[in-house]
């Protein structure tokens, strides 16, 4: 039987790889891509926040340093590598590119990230719709520019940061529209992009996207209060590129197969598997971290991966609950930093309740 | 819509038995409802690979062959209709069945069986080789020797024949209740009178027990075994020449089909792991199980290896001590009427219904259903194998 198997290689995964590694346990980190760090290698943009928490040091960065400690620490990677399955008693169906393998674990941390939302409109089906995310994707990993001239829905932190980086790689972004009346994510990154000229639509969405084989053109028009649109203000724009960061949810499947319980919270994404304050859910042995466990960011996963690791150390008597608990202090303490402000402080009461629900059912 | 208080007749099961029944007696008049304790085809019905295979197993007994023959035959002349009957398409297809021989001493059985099977009246079995066998499906790998190759066999999309007789059903004023649990059939004085459920009481006249692997936990007198199979379906493939398929691979009965309609090619039965009665019931998988099923892809067929396996499941089917569902009044107790014991629903449940229908409303079925009379195993202790799965099973008949 193996120790410690994590699924995801992203910064929830690795830090969790990484924080039970470095006290002896032994782990292997799998991912289903030619390399790990999950999103980081896209962000190529500085984080925010403290120095603590890497401000103003970009993602790929973020995402070497991890690699390399991990690698230190002896953390066996398997790339390009499917986990099909989680099974009762920790049982775990992996594929490799060559393979079928089963293996058991004595405890698994699910770090599987999450999955962008689509939009259903006239024409998303064509060549030239595609979330943020696999724009970013193509663009900063496999360095393909993706469209010339692009709209944006959505202005969250996903839809504004890909907005700027696709004008970074010489696109024009013609549109952003949001269907709020007011922008959703940090107002430093819209700032950005305005200043570069893109005009940011609120109260406005896309009617449908149009081309013969591929997108040649959209229609956007405007809408009211009840999120209905109001006739006569369509507009056609010439686009070959629609984004859509219309959210992200968790990634969770594998949770659902391995029988965690969950609860249904909108802001977090949706379906939630509650998780105790050391990121175990309510399957023993079975961990979470990232935005599996509710939507969040790549800093809020680092330190919930560490929290899984920490926990996961102690409970294979690695270290001892004191030295445990002390480790564990200072990346609750990091979260409740993260999670202020008008952007976090929503969370943490969410978080919360995810506690609570996870600790009534316990005491039961 | 309320739930009743009484009716003509209640069907115990919203599988295919069930509302193929039901709607047969609707459609003469009689007032149904329809109970299931989860939702329609929640059981063997929609975790099954749709086949329509008229003759399984491969006994060498002419009784036993005729018995199952004389009905399926009669099946697949219904299913021909029955779409435009029901104003509902179930994408029955009628491609052929294969039951192949992967070993030289199949074949030479195979070799003995079919001249045996055409003597008694089977004259459709045709025998082919191991090329006439990759000529009509040239994705088999060299495992093959040859098969027994059934042009009128094929496959049908179960959910939909499921739901298909439960509108039909409708029509004809039938109710159906879901997530309903029969918790008991009430008798008095030798007469059963109703039923009780997690919903309420319900009197009736009839009451018929179509509930499959679950039947005998409520009539018990009748030992009917549950058997759990397992199966996995890959993602859609294009133009795929596959046929419904059976086949023995490590000793172990293996089973397939495609729904030519989607592409999907479906498979199971391999690496089923034997368990003990209750265990049958269980509807998880482990790991193994899918590992095994997933192996015949690259067994039985080349070129297969990279299609993704989009789902994997357990389901409960029934078995009895011949191989024959049980379908008759039940002894001792008036008013109380068993269709269960099905191992082989998609070749049988359509005719069952109407011959069921026959027999409750005109007291004479077109074809005789005494080869099913439940009287056979009636309070009859069958020594079954402690821990078993489908071959431990077929062995234990000699119907491999």
């Amino acid at each position: 039987m193996e120790e410690v198997m994590v699924v995801g290689g992203g910064p929830a995964g690795l830090c969790a790889a990484i924080e039970s590694a470095r006290y002896g346990v032994k782990v292997i980190l799998i991912d289903e891509n030619d390399m790990p760090g999950g999103q980081l290698f896209k962000q190529i943009h500085r984080f925010f926040g403290s120095a603590q928490h890497r401000a103003g040091i970009r993602g790929y960065d973020i995402g070497n340093s991890l690699l390399s400690e991990s690698e230190k620490l002896g953390v066996r990677v398997l790339l390009n590598t499917v986990v099909w399955g989680i099974f009762q008693d920790n049982f775990l169906g992996i594929k490799t590119e060559k393979e079928t393998k089963i293996l058991q674990a004595k405890k698994i941390v699910v770090g599987t990230g999450a999955l962008e939302n689509p939009l259903a409109f006239p024409g998303w089906t064509l060549p030239g719709v595609m979330g943020a995310g696999a724009a970013q994707t193509m663009m900063n990993i496999q360095r393909v520019l993706p469209g010339k001239r692009i709209l944006m829905i959505g202005s969250g932190n996903v839809g504004l940061i890909v907005s700027y980086q696709l004008l970074q790689a010489g696109a024009k972004v013609v549109a952003l529209v949001e269907a709020l009346p007011k922008i959703s994510g940090y107002l430093v990154h819209a700032a950005k992009i305005s200043r570069a000229g893109v005009q940011i639509l609120t109260s406005h969405t896309i009617v449908k996207a149009d081309g013969k084989g591929e997108v040649k053109k959209a229609v956007i028009a405007k809408i009211d209060e009840n999120f209905k649109m109001i006739k006569g203000t369509e507009k056609e724009i010439k686009v070959d590129l629609v984004c859509i960061a219309v959210g992200l949810r968790p990634l969770d499947e594998l949770c659902w197969m391995a029988g965690c319980q969950f609860t249904y919270i909108p802001s977090l994404g949706g379906f939630i598997p509650l998780h105790s304050r050391d990121m175990e859910t309510t399957v023993s042995g079975i961990y979470v971290a990232g935005d599996v466990s509710g939507i969040e960011e790549a800093s809020t996963a680092i330190e919930e991966g560490k929290l899984a690791g920490i926990a996961i150390a102690e409970s294979l008597g690695y270290i001892s609950k004191k030295e445990a608990e002390e480790k564990k202090e200072l990346s609750w303490e990091s979260l409740r930093e993260l999670r202020l402000g008008s952007f976090g402080e929503g969370r943490q009461k969410t978080k919360d309740l995810i506690l609570k629900q996870y600790n009534s059912l316990h005491k039961m | 819509m309320n739930f009743p208080k009484s009716t003509d007749v209640i069907i115990i099961g919203g599988g295919l038995v069930g509302c193929s029944v039901g709607y047969q007696l609707a459609k003469r008049g009689r007032d149904v409802i329809i109970l299931e304790m989860r939702n329609l085809a929640s059981g063997a019905s929609g975790r099954n690979g749709g086949m329509v295979t008229q003759l399984d197993g491969r006994d060498k007994n002419k009784e036993a062959i005729l018995n199952r023959l004389n009905y399926t035959r009669e099946n697949n002349k219904m299913l021909a209709g029955l779409a435009e009957e029901l104003s509902y398409d179930f994408e029955y297809n009628r491609c052929g069945g294969i039951d192949i021989a992967c070993s030289e001493e199949e074949w030479e059985y195979f070799k003995k069986l079919v001249p045996f099977q055409k003597e008694v009246g089977d004259e459709e079995v045709i025998l082919v080789d191991k090329q006439q066998l990759k000529d009509l499906c040239s994705l088999l790998s060299d495992i093959v020797w040859g098969a027994r190759y059934r042009p009128t066999d094929g496959t049908l999309n179960p959910f939909k024949l499921n739901i298909g007789f439960a509108l039909a059903a409708k029509k004809y004023k039938a109710k159906v209740f879901t997530e309903t649990k029969i918790e008991k059939i009430v008798i008095k004085h030798g007469t059963a009178i109703g039923v009780e459920t997690n919903n309420g009481y319900i009197q009736a006249n009839l009451i018929i027990n179509a509930a499959n692997a679950w039947a005998p936990l409520l009539i018990p007198e009748i030992d009917i075994l549950p058997l759990r199979q397992v199966a996995v379906v890959t993602e859609r493939i294009p133009e795929l020449p596959v046929y419904s398929f059976e086949a023995i691979i490590d000793r172990q009965v293996i089973f397939g089909s495609t729904q030519q309609k989607s592409g999907n090619l479906l498979v199971g039965g391999l690496g089923t792991q034997a368990r003990k009665r209750e265990d049958h019931y269980k509807e998880d998988l482990s790991p193994y199980e899918i590992e095994g099923s997933t192996a015949i892809f690259n067994i039985l067929f080349k070129g297969l290896g990279d299609v993704n396996i989009i789902r994997s499941w357990a389901g409960t089917m029934a078995f009895t001590a011949d191989g024959l569902p049980c379908i008759g009044p039940i002894p001792q107790i008036q008013g109380l009427y068993i269709v269960a014991g099905f191992s082989n629903g998609m070749a049988f449940a359509p005719i069952i219904g109407k011959l069921v229908a026959e027999d409750l409303t005109q007291g004479k079925p077109s074809i005789t259903l005494k080869p099913f009379n439940p009287e056979r195993f009636y309070n009859k202790k069958i020594s079954w194998p402690d821990s078993y799965n489908y071959t431990v099973l077929a062995e234990f008949l000699e119907r491999k």
